[in-house]
């Protein structure tokens, strides 16, 4: 059970009582990170609650609506904290396959612990796998598919990454991937659900 | 959508009996169910018992177990004074049921609709009757909207009630109806309001008429209905209704409805 009533409030997706209380512990001198950090305890709830089923997809949405409006609110008082964010990770359904779903949950997740995502979008080419993750150092990268005709798309686009000379650790997400899966396209780890993606990720930041 | 909560009413025999015996437990009881049940507004009738007197009865028992505004149901001025004098707190959140362009109610009611600035329920008729046609229910709706512009009577507080007849004797009467409310919202900025169970009348099923008519009449544009929130499949109705139509955002209400498993079936 959550103890805090703003991380409550955020579990309970009660929109109106989560902004209040932003604000009411912004003017009460609370440190912006610490809100935040109320907040994610909050979203991680709401992650486990629609990992076991409890909640549905509208309200995983709802809540990452939720905390984008808090965000608005906190953003202008974390200047010169803003960069402290967990790291960054990489995320993008590979070439070939156009499904989205997933991959957006795993990101208002991945946002809500604290990352900072950098969202490639769907059908993405290697070569732009490659280049965001030069361009960002992320050492993490998110790979979503769900067509299994993709694998290959999935396979070349991680020798491509590996080629480059890149070591960003490879999480592949998907409902039909598993370990054999994982092996074939030589990705480091695999997650069917999305909670399981945010817990390779606590592992790979030592979060 | 709004809920007004049917169920003290002296016209159902039972309610006439407990307010006949005073018996506060039973009515409070009432009261509670329904706002538990998610009622907006407890509408309250006495006209089958000792009107006036027990208007302030039942307002004062109601009101020691809910905050909910209450809607003053009578066609009787002196009944709808002693409810609004005898209700505590905002007495401009009282609802008051009904007024129309017959000569009479207006003028026993409507000076105290603006003497509170309350929420009115207007019904489409006049001195002549029901009007046969949507055009002429329009034509009354445009005479109350009138009458209360001039008197600075803030329209937002006006639900317009367009008086559906039963199928049973037309059965073009709902589609008449659906046109009413959407006509009115169209031209007016007013809400609507319907009671539900005057469709059906003389007809077997009435309940599962009921509910159809009501996602109809949501469907266009019908701001608040007068029903039994105790009927879990009306609730249904509304809960689906509202969902489908845009009104419950992320879905939040349906999916709190099915996990404290108030959906029905």
């Amino acid at each position: 059970m959550l103890a805090d009533t703003l991380s409550k409030a955020m579990a309970e997706l009660e929109e109106e009582q989560v902004l209040e209380q932003v604000k009411e512990r912004l003017g009460g001198g609370v440190a912006p990170l610490a809100i935040v950090k109320t907040l994610q305890e909050g979203m991680v709830e709401v992650g486990n609650r629609f990992q076991s089923g409890e909640y549905f997809l509208s309200e995983l949405i709802m809540a990452g609506e939720i905390m984008k409006g808090a965000m608005d609110i906190l953003e202008p008082h974390l200047s010169g904290e803003s960069g402290e964010h967990k790291g960054t990770i990489v995320i993008g359904t590979v070439k070939g396959d156009i499904h989205d779903l997933g991959k957006n949950i795993v990101i208002m997740l991945l946002k809500g612990s604290g990352y900072n995502v950098i969202d490639l979008g769907v059908d993405v080419p290697k070569e732009k796998f490659v280049e965001a993750l030069q361009e960002t150092k992320a050492p993490l990268v998110g790979m979503s598919v769900l067509l299994t005709s993709c694998q290959e798309a999935m396979k070349e686009t991680i020798e491509a990454i590996r080629g480059a000379g890149l070591d960003t650790r490879v999480i592949i997400g998907g409902n039909y991937i598993d370990e054999t899966v994982k092996n074939h396209v030589g990705a480091d780890y695999y997650a069917t659900s999305a909670t399981d993606g945010v817990k390779v990720a606590a592992e790979v930041f030592g979060a | 959508m709004l809920i007004i909560g049917e169920k003290l009413n002296s016209a159902i025999p039972s309610v006439r009996q407990i307010i006949n015996d005073k018996d506060a437990a039973a009515v409070q009881d009432l009261a509670r169910r329904q706002v538990r049940a998610g009622a907006d507004y407890l509408d309250l009738n006495t006209a089958h018992c000792n009107e006036v007197a027990d208007m302030e009865w039942l307002v004062r028992t109601v009101q020691e177990v809910t905050d909910v505004p209450l809607c003053i149901d009578s066609t009787v001025g002196e009944a709808i004074k002693k409810g609004l004098e005898t209700v505590k707190g905002d007495k401009s959140k009282v609802l008051i049921n009904s007024i129309s362009m017959e000569k009479k109610r207006l003028e026993e009611v409507l000076p105290l609709v603006l003497e509170y600035q309350c929420p009115v329920i207007g019904l489409t008729v006049d001195d002549n009757g029901i009007p046969k046609t949507a055009k002429d229910r329009i034509k009354i709706t445009e005479h109350l909207v009138e009458t209360l512009t001039r008197k600075n009577y803030d329209l937002s507080n006006l639900y317009i009630d367009p008086l559906v007849l039963p199928l049973a004797v037309n059965h073009t009467n709902a589609t008449m109806f659906f046109q009413c409310l959407t006509d009115i919202k169209r031209l007016f900025n007013v809400k609507t309001v319907s009671g539900l169970s005057n469709i059906s009348f003389n007809m077997p099923k009435r309940k599962l008429i009921n509910r159809y008519f009501l996602a109809i009449c949501m469907a266009n544009g019908m701001d608040a209905a007068i029903l039994d929130p105790l009927d879990r499949k009306i609730m249904t109705a509304v809960t689906t209704a509202d969902l489908l139509l845009g009104n419950d955002r992320f879905g939040k209400n349906f999916l709190k409805a099915y996990r404290k498993d108030l959906l029905e079936d």
